[in-house]
């Protein structure tokens, strides 16, 4: 028995071999009931990719139930994408944050909008809906989706959140700190709400807030030195944070940013410059939107 | 002390013979013992035909563990932190294959947090896996035909490798 144990082992390892799975991970694998256990538990992101795996895969993510019991788990993924305005027109390019994401997956023709026009776009088929016309309406806009409140999406204007007064002394970090600041944008990742802000413009520290689960309290979740990342461009503002990706562990977190006409990732632990993701040339885009999987359905 | 060592024992035999002695409040939490210790049917060793010594052996310190009830409020804030950490170590073994077996004896016993805590470390650990990696690691043969792949590829734009 010992000896049979080896010698398939050495069969198993010999290189050039083809690795089989053992027979437990082929027992749970091919149990469809375990199976879709495992996979509702996948971001949403990889769920669509993974479509593609095998049809029997493409039957058991595609099926009602599973689409049914997945929307009801809250978990929500990371951004994996950007839609960035191409200068002087009403097309976007995609910049794809998920590296077995081509950015070529939405030719800029793929999303062809009108001035003034607000779209909701299902990604997935391409289909799209015109919001209705609203004087108030810029790029403050945010969707908001919550598998388990409600089966439909909400168009937010996040504006209104930080302009509130009555809100802003609720919910801004503000009053926790007694701290005004100049300048300051709100994010989401990973269903999580963050806050960035900057004293002035002149003031060298960033913070990132994040609002704690279930209330309207922030809390402190970084601070970092605008000298680390733009020296020697000391006016930098949060505009030129385009997004904010919340990784696993706290040293995959990322800031998406402006930097020197470049789209760039920034590690906010190990305060280095990542992977550069898309020039954007001489022209600041107006548009710019973080795109967020998930089950919404339009 | 003294109510833990008066509180009942239950018998569970694995796979490959080997006898295990539990409380009966700590292997309450598998619902499918549960069932047989409410039906009457615990008198004896209870046989898990599914479940290897060594898997069931993992189980009863994850139930174990699960079992502790803090003392106070304060207490109860430690206890989640120190659950939170004896959760992620738990599901960081050593042989993949060990995780999956766990997935399977969680399903069959029952115990749904072990159930939640094991596949979602297994969806965990696929889920950065490009559509090949996938197809390797589980040994899964691509069957579409390059028309279904083809039809497949239009009706979802993420549907690429």
């Amino acid at each position: 028995m010992e000896t049979i144990t080896r010698v398939s082992k050495k069969l198993i390892t010999a290189p050039g071999e083809k690795k089989l799975p053992s027979s437990s991970v082929l027992r749970v694998v091919s149990n469809d009931d375990l199976l879709i256990e495992i996979l509702l538990r996948l971001p949403v992101s990889s769920i669509h990719m993974f479509k593609f795996v095998s049809k029997r895969w493409l039957s058991l993510l595609t099926s009602p139930s599973f689409t049914l019991r997945r929307s009801q788990i809250p978990s929500i993924d990371p951004p994996s994408g950007l839609f960035i305005q191409i200068e002087n027109s009403f097309m976007y390019n995609f910049v794809s944050l998920d590296p077995r994401i081509p950015s070529s997956i939405y030719p800029p023709s793929f999303i062809l909008t009108k001035p003034d026009t607000f779209y909701v776009y299902n990604l997935s088929n391409n289909r799209f809906k015109i919001l209705p016309r609203c004087h108030y309406l810029n790029s403050n806009i945010k969707m908001a989706f919550d598998p388990t409140k409600s089966p439909h999406y909400k168009v937010v204007h996040a504006k209104d959140i930080i302009d509130d007064p009555i809100l802003t002394t609720m919910r801004t970090p503000q009053t926790l700190d007694g701290m005004v600041f100049d300048d300051c944008k709100l994010f989401e990742s990973c269903g999580r709400l963050l806050f960035v802000g900057a004293v002035s413009a002149h003031y060298p520290y960033f913070n990132v807030y994040e609002m704690m689960n279930g209330s309207s309290k922030w809390f402190i979740k970084y601070t970092f030195n605008r000298y680390d990342i733009v020296f020697p461009f000391p006016n930098y503002w949060t505009s030129n944070f385009w997004c904010i990706v919340l990784g696993e562990r706290e040293e995959d977190s990322f800031i998406i940013l402006e930097l020197h006409g470049r789209v760039v990732e920034y590690n906010i632990q190990l305060k280095t410059i990542g992977r550069k993701l898309y020039n954007l040339g001489l022209v600041s885009p107006h548009g710019c939107f973080p795109f967020i999987a998930s089950f919404a359905g339009v | 002390m003294s109510s833990s060592s008066s509180s009942k024992m239950i018998e569970l035999r694995s796979s490959d013979g080997e006898t295990f002695h539990v409380e009966e409040t700590v292997v309450l939490q598998s619902e499918t013992i549960k069932q047989m210790i409410d039906d009457d049917c615990a008198n004896a060793a209870i046989p898990l035909p599914n479940v290897t010594s060594m898997t069931l052996a993992k189980v009863i310190e994850y139930i174990k563990k699960h079992a502790e009830k803090p003392k106070d409020d304060d207490d109860k804030k430690v206890a989640e932190e120190d659950l939170k950490k004896f959760d992620a170590e738990f599901v960081k073994v050593d042989q993949e294959s060990m995780l999956f077996d766990l997935v399977r004896a969680a399903n069959y016993l029952n115990i749904k947090s072990l159930l939640d805590l094991t596949c979602q470390a297994v969806a965990d650990s696929i889920k950065d896996l490009s559509v090949e990696e996938v197809r390797k690691k589980f040994n899964i043969q691509n069957d579409f035909t390059p028309e279904e792949e083809a039809k497949v590829r239009k009706e979802n734009a993420w549907a690429f490798d």
